[in-house]
């Protein structure tokens, strides 16, 4: 039997990876279920240009079904799931690497901090230096604060611990990289400042931990929403992840396995420690 | 010859479905601690700690940390409790953190009048979310507190295996190059661009 053509433009090239790496996994699964489904997919006019010799569909059917599948404007829902599912975590790629690795930080404290030699999150002593600002008697923490890290150039997310009655505030400045901790003695009109020691794992934990919108800072708060959008991520990726693990057939089972596996153990850690 | 572009996904996917419960729950308490001021109502409110007895006892504190853990671990015992826990000796006083998601104690022994304490932590659903989000480390004593590390270290080893495999399968797919570079170029500069501007 002569074998039928088609034009290569003719189809997504797009669709032509989907489909020849299914194809590519459904081979080596090789079961005779599989040999089923592979006579079934004859009829695709890529399965037809390559591999079958059998009889093809009659070319205005091809076309229509080609047109159909491959239309730029409205993509399959299958596709469109992928598509979202990858450039999701292509643009999220750098805070889940954050994320991992903070993880490992955290999870292995002791050892990683004995690399570092015990040390690796203690403050530094920069300068002491006098330091008269006048506030008036209904000033909060925070806008002493404020007014404090402007006058030293360090304008930016910062927490206050203490409150206007008492002899001191401690003002955080947790910059992305760095962290300034500076006391301010209001009774002797005194500011010390100290920085914290930079290194990796520090670095890692910061920006792990750093969240929410309550500072008035735009970055802070773009950070915040990507904070978020890897929420929205992460649910994604397990509902799609479930989706596209149902349309490979020949990974249902392991998959139902691996699953049921990780239920279980979360099941039984939860219900005992 | 191995079949690369298939090891790759089945290991995407496998380790995807295996850690799902994970996935979820760092999701969810992500999202209530990035929202805390919303969340604050369905947290545990004051008094945290209720009491649940207290009892005389005669306890005298090793000075180096093994010596510290071994004798505490005796001490829970003696009372009927186990599980993961931190000991820290502060002062006149002894401080027994007991790790639970759901029923977490505080057990404090005061060297001055040789009393031992223990409290049980109110918790919500919330809390125990958070718990299970904020819980780390190796070495707190039983294997399954050590299988929860192991799954915390597998998740993490997991999602830089999820970036390596994924970025894989993204080059393989030459129809999604041009979006793809937008996408990982698009993260990476708003990432520089916060890390100096924070």
């Amino acid at each position: 039997m002569p074998r039928q053509t088609t034009k290569a433009s003719d189809v997504n090239v797009d669709d032509q990876e989907q489909f020849l790496q299914q194809l590519a996994e459904e081979v080596s699964w090789g079961t005779a279920r599989l040999r089923e489904k592979i006579a079934d997919r004859a009829a695709h006019p890529l399965f037809v240009a390559n591999h079958c010799a059998g009889p093809a569909p009659t070319p205005p059917l091809l076309t229509r079904k080609i047109r159909r599948k491959t239309s730029p404007v409205i993509p399959t829902p299958s596709k469109l799931i992928r598509r979202v599912h990858l450039y999701l975590a292509l643009f999220l790629t750098p805070w889940m690497l954050i994320y991992a690795l903070s993880g490992l930080v955290l999870n292995h404290g002791e050892l990683v901090r004995g690399w570092h030699g015990g040390k690796f999150s203690d403050f530094e002593k920069l300068e002491e230096r006098p330091y008269t600002a006048v506030f008036s008697a209904d000033a909060t923490a925070r806008l002493i604060g404020a007014q404090v890290l402007a006058d030293l150039g360090l304008a930016g997310s910062f927490n206050v611990q203490g409150t206007p009655a008492q002899p001191k505030l401690v003002i955080t400045r947790n910059a992305a990289l760095t962290a300034h901790r500076v006391t301010y003695f209001r009774a002797e009109n005194r500011l010390l400042i100290e920085k914290q020691s930079l290194s990796t794992p520090v670095i890692l934990n910061r920006l792990h931990f750093r969240h929410g919108y309550e500072q008035p800072f735009v970055s802070a708060k773009i950070w915040g929403f990507i904070v978020d959008l890897a929420v929205i991520g992460m649910l994604f990726w397990v509902v799609s992840g479930i989706w596209m693990w149902w349309e490979i057939k020949p990974a249902r089972t392991a998959g139902a396995v691996v699953a049921l596996l990780g239920f279980g153990a979360f099941g039984l850690l939860l219900a005992t420690i | 010859m191995p079949n690369w572009n298939l090891l790759f996904r089945r290991t995407h996917l496998y380790l995807g479905l295996v850690l799902i419960p994970w996935m979820l729950i760092y999701a969810l308490s992500t999202f209530a601690l990035n929202h805390g001021e919303h969340f604050r109502a369905y947290r545990a409110t004051e008094p945290l700690w209720l009491p649940l007895w207290e009892k005389d006892y005669a306890f005298e504190a090793p000075p180096d940390a093994a010596g510290l853990r071994a004798a505490t671990q005796s001490l829970l015992a003696d009372h009927g409790l186990s599980g993961a826990f931190f000991a820290r000796h502060q002062g006149q006083r002894l401080n027994i953190n007991v790790q639970n998601f759901w029923h977490p104690l505080r057990v404090t022994y005061d060297f001055t009048t040789k009393k031992l304490r223990a409290e049980e932590r109110r918790s919500t659903p919330l809390d125990v979310l958070i718990r299970l989000h904020e819980r780390t480390g190796y070495g707190q004593g039983g294997p399954l507190n050590n299988l929860w590390a192991f799954f915390v270290d597998l998740f993490s080893v997991a999602t830089l295996a999820w970036i390596t495999t994924g970025l894989y399968l993204w080059w393989k797919l030459s129809a999604t190059r041009r979006w793809g570079w937008l996408a990982l170029g698009g993260g990476v500069a708003t990432l520089l661009t916060l890390l100096a501007t924070l």
